[in-house]
Parts: structure tokens; sequence; C-alpha cells
């Protein structure tokens, strides 16, 4: 300590002790703050639209070809669509407001689909996601929306099979652990199209 | 830092260490508390980084208050130098 150097050293030193400390006490007190967390989700399901095709098949109508349009995009390697594709109009009102702590970054929102298929009995698909990074976002609102993405199977076999809608959200935080909490579990039967 | 003299004797070194420690804990605490209250952690952040600037401030210069005990050193025994005295005139 008789140097300025000497000096500096030591409180960069010390410093390397205190603020860890600091983080570590502020990863801490994230979980009791988000059991005290009490979001309010709702999701209704207006129409499932389902379809089943070949490798002839044309889109007869706009639904049909923005189905078109999202499964190019997202499965260029399988296009044309060969077997059952779905997509999800839904109602969401969710006030994740009070998820939102001090050691809150940000929240990542998504809808799965869960379903059971004979062959797999396992599938997520993720139909629809957000990212909010503000509390004065979180409450999220929407009427008549248009998921994002597909629902597809591993077999490409959807006919009869019901499964899960369910709200998750990853809570991404400034230092600490990642959590992952979902609510507003419905049940979505995937309609036969005549 | 040979230019500018920077050192302080040992009771100051004793000294800066212990506020050091201090100012630093105590700044760490009251940051803390006041971000949890106010639900930001970047008010926290502003409070250590200030923390941070006021120790630096306190500690690194070589204020006046770490140099009032100056070691003491033994007189000079007279014997060597005049057999220096010598040494030099012959």
């Amino acid at each position: 300590m008789f140097s300025f150097y000497n000096r500096g050293s030591t409180l960069l030193n010390f410093l390397c002790t205190v603020l860890p400390v600091l983080l570590a006490l502020l990863a801490c007190t994230s979980p009791f703050l988000l059991n005290q967390a009490d979001p309010k989700v709702k999701i209704n399901v207006r129409n499932v639209h389902m379809k089943r095709y070949s490798s002839s098949s044309t889109p007869s109508n706009k639904k049909e070809s923005t189905m078109m349009k999202l499964y190019r995009y997202h499965y260029p390697y399988r296009y044309p669509p060969k077997g059952d594709i779905a997509l999800i109009d839904f109602d969401i009102n969710a006030d994740l407001t009070s998820v939102f702590n001090w050691n809150v970054k940000e929240l990542f929102v998504y809808l799965v689909y869960e379903f059971e298929t004979p062959k797999q009995k396992f599938n997520q698909v993720v139909v629809w996601d957000d990212i909010i990074t503000s509390k004065q976002d979180a409450h999220i609102k929407g009427k008549n929306v248009e998921s994002e993405y597909l629902v597809t199977a591993l077999d490409n076999k959807l006919r009869g099979i019901s499964g899960n809608l369910t709200l998750y959200w990853d809570i991404i935080p400034n230092t600490g652990l990642l959590f992952q909490k979902s609510k507003g579990s419905i049940t979505v039967p995937l309609q036969k199209e005549q | 830092m040979a230019l500018i003299k920077d050192d302080i004797d040992f009771e100051g070194q004793k000294l800066t260490e212990k506020l050091m420690q201090i100012i630093l804990i105590v700044f760490g605490i009251i940051s803390f508390t006041v971000g949890f209250c106010l639900k930001s952690v970047s008010i926290s952040c502003k409070i250590m980084a200030v923390g941070i600037i006021v120790t630096a401030l306190v500690i690194l210069p070589p204020w006046p208050f770490y140099c009032k005990n100056p070691i003491k050193f033994l007189p000079v025994e007279k014997k060597e130098e005049n057999e220096e005295k010598e040494k030099k005139s012959n």
C-alpha cells in the first residue's frame, strides 16, 4: 500500500470480491421474487385450419396460401408439403407485469402445442412467440392472432389428434439462473377437414 | 512514479486498507438495499460506481493525513564520517 500503483492494485483486488458478492445476492433474490409473482393468462382458440397436402395440391383460399408460404419458409428441404399441416388462430390475454422484478432483463413468451401421436409419445411445437423487454409491454393482448409457425408431426399425420396449448415464458435474468414457467393450458382438438 | 512523491508511512498504509474495505462494503450494502427497494439494478450499479470513485479518491492520492507518522531513522554515527573525510583527503 506504499505507492500509488500498489494502492490501485489492492482496490481492484478487493472490488473482485465485493462485486461478485453483490451479483450473487442479486441472483439469490430472483427465485423468491418470482414465487410472489401472480401472472394471469387466458388463451382462447378461435379456429384451427388443417389441410392434407399431396405434391399436386394447390392452395384454394388465402389461409391455405399463407400456410404454404409458412411451410416453404420454415421447411424448405421438405417443400412441397406432403401430409397434414395445421394453423391455429387464437385470442390471448396474458398479464405478465407481475413477473417483472429487478432481476429480469427480458421475457421470451411462446405458445406451445403439445400432442401425442401413435409413433411419437411427446411432441412440442412452438406456434407463436414474442419477446418482452419492458414492464410496460408485459400485458399481452391479442384478438384473432394468426400463429407464426405451423403445427406438423414427424410422420405428417395429424388427423384426430388432440393436444394442449400452453403459454410458456423464459425469464432471462440480469444475473443468475434462467427460469421457465408456464400457465394457461387448454385442450385443442385438431378437427378433420372435409 | 518517481516524479511525484506518492509513498505513505506504515500507519497510513494500515489506515488506507481499513478505509477502503469500510467504504466499499458500506456502498455495496447501500446499493443493494436501494436497488431492491426501487426495483432497479441500474440504480444500484450507479451507486456502486460512485462508491468505487469515492474509494479511489480517498485511498489513491498520498493525502497528508497518511504521512503523520514518518519513520525516525537513527542518527548517522560520526566516526564513519570522520573516516570518510580522511579517505577523501588522502
